[in-house]
């Protein structure tokens, strides 16, 4: 089975499947383009090398999965609760790792990585505050004090 | 030195990705953290979707083969929604919701009164055509009636007062959700509603479903807030008649609120209600519904002597 070599932004050389790395459709694209498997690394200048070896890990684990469906609605790809219990454990990574694997599916253009990293995020701001959720997304709060009277009075009665 | 990590910024695009994953229970806090994110939750379609679900029927048509029916889509908020709520002023308010996984510093789990809210002019069901096309959509004749609407009749009175140490509180706390009732009684549902289901929003199913389980439970209450609005040519014509029906029904406050009212009509003049049996129950029956209705065959119906055997079918 051929190989590729990636080249992380920090200069590290990982060799992957070609399968294998082709879960990425920028590196499936840029390998058609090319025509033939490089001998040379293909840089990934935004992914460090914890992360592109993470994504790699993730990579290897669904090399053989079926492609996304094609329906951007799908309901399987909206559905939060719907996240394989592989990828959950995947997923428990510190927070700024979450963050970084979900640039890096976006960059890499790994769909349902990235879908796996959105839904876990959706689900681990749940219960959390508005406050809270700013501080994880680095958010300011631009409501102007008429919008959050209005909203205060909106939710009045929501909780206990 | 401050070495407290900060998060790598996620942009605008994939924030959003984030809004659409996330369940509809976080949609109220999700819209208080920025004008953003408040103007897509309420504004992205795929957001709104995300606060319906559908539930399908069992398998299993008494009257013929499996029909293939059409599956709306209902809020989700009807999950949680168990009943309404009677207050000192013995007037019924606004209904619990029990959103799972919060739990207050006891440990119990946090129940809420429904708060409209962000949600209020959400529809409370859209269609889901069989083939999956459409979906999302209402129909041009389906029910058109938002959490909104329910509250245009109700007196809401905010939450502070002592409500759960009404005894209705209490006994309510073993009421089945929509949900559960509606998986329950599925089969019922889908062996003597086939023609409902077919043809009526599934509101309106809900609407008969509900009907004639009418107890202390409190779950009848929701019937009248899933009726349909009133077209004025299907006004009832007889006061005399209105005023039964509003007394059968303990609905008199939700004038205004029945637009099919041709069907309720018919429906309640084909059930009577019973003397309460030796054990306080109450019974209904429904001898002109196994014949035609609508034009359409009806072969069951069913009578309801609680919720609990709210689905006693003959």
């Amino acid at each position: 089975m051929s190989q590729i070599i990636l080249l992380s932004s920090d200069n590290v050389e990982m060799k992957v499947d070609k399968e294998v790395a082709e879960r990425s459709i920028l590196i499936k694209n840029m390998l058609e383009d090319v025509g033939e498997t490089p001998d040379q690394a293909i840089p990934i200048p935004n992914v460090n090398e914890g992360v592109l070896r993470k994504v790699i890990e993730w990579c290897e684990h669904h090399r053989n999965d079926p492609p996304p469906p094609a329906d951007e609605d799908s309901d399987s790809r909206k559905k939060s609760t719907d996240i394989e219990e592989w990828d959950q454990k995947f997923m428990q990574v510190d927070q700024e790792m979450l963050f970084e694997i979900i640039l890096a599916a976006n960059y890499l253009d790994i769909k349902p990585l990235l879908d796996v990293g959105c839904k876990t995020v959706a689900n681990m701001i749940k219960g959390k505050s508005p406050e809270e959720i700013r501080k994880t997304f680095n958010i300011q709060n631009d409501f102007t004090p008429e919008e959050e009277d209005q909203i205060r009075r909106e939710n009045e009665w929501a909780e206990e | 030195m401050d070495d407290k990590k900060v998060n790598p910024y996620l942009p605008l695009e994939l924030q959003l990705l984030i809004l659409e994953a996330a369940p509809f229970e976080s949609h109220q806090t999700l819209s208080l953290v920025c004008r953003t994110w408040r103007t897509f939750i309420l504004t992205s379609p795929s957001v709104l979707q995300n606060r319906y679900t559908s539930y399908t029927l069992p398998e299993g048509h008494a009257n013929g083969p499996r029909t293939k029916f059409h599956e709306p889509l209902y809020h989700g908020i009807l999950s949680y929604l168990t009943h309404y709520v009677r207050m000192d002023d013995g007037i019924y308010h606004a209904c619990y919701l029990k959103p799972p996984g919060y739990l207050n510093w006891t440990g119990e789990p946090v129940k809420y009164i429904l708060n409209p809210g962000l949600f209020g002019k959400d529809l409370l069901s859209l269609d889901h055509s069989p083939d999956g096309k459409g979906k999302g959509k209402s129909r041009d004749d389906d029910l058109q009636l938002s959490f909104n609407n329910i509250y245009a009749h109700e007196r809401v009175t905010p939450w502070k007062q002592s409500v759960w140490k009404h005894p209705f509180t209490t006994q309510a706390s073993t009421t089945p959700t929509i949900a559960e009732f509606l998986k329950k009684n599925g089969q019922a549902v889908n062996n003597g509603l086939a023609d409902y289901y077919t043809n009526y929003s599934y509101a309106d199913v809900l609407k008969v479903v509900m009907k004639y389980t009418r107890n202390s439970s409190g779950v009848c209450f929701l019937e009248f807030a899933l009726a349909p609005m009133p077209r004025s040519s299907e006004n009832v014509n007889s006061t005399t008649a209105r005023e039964r029906l509003d007394l059968e029904e303990g609905r008199g406050r939700t004038k205004g609120l029945i637009r099919k009212w041709e069907v309720v009509r018919k429906l309640k003049g084909m059930v009577k209600r019973k003397p309460k049996d030796p054990d306080g129950r109450v019974e209904f029956e429904a001898p002109g519904l196994e014949g035609h209705y609508e034009g359409k065959e009806v072969k069951s119906f069913w009578r309801a002597d609680g919720v609990n055997a709210a689905s006693s079918w003959y």
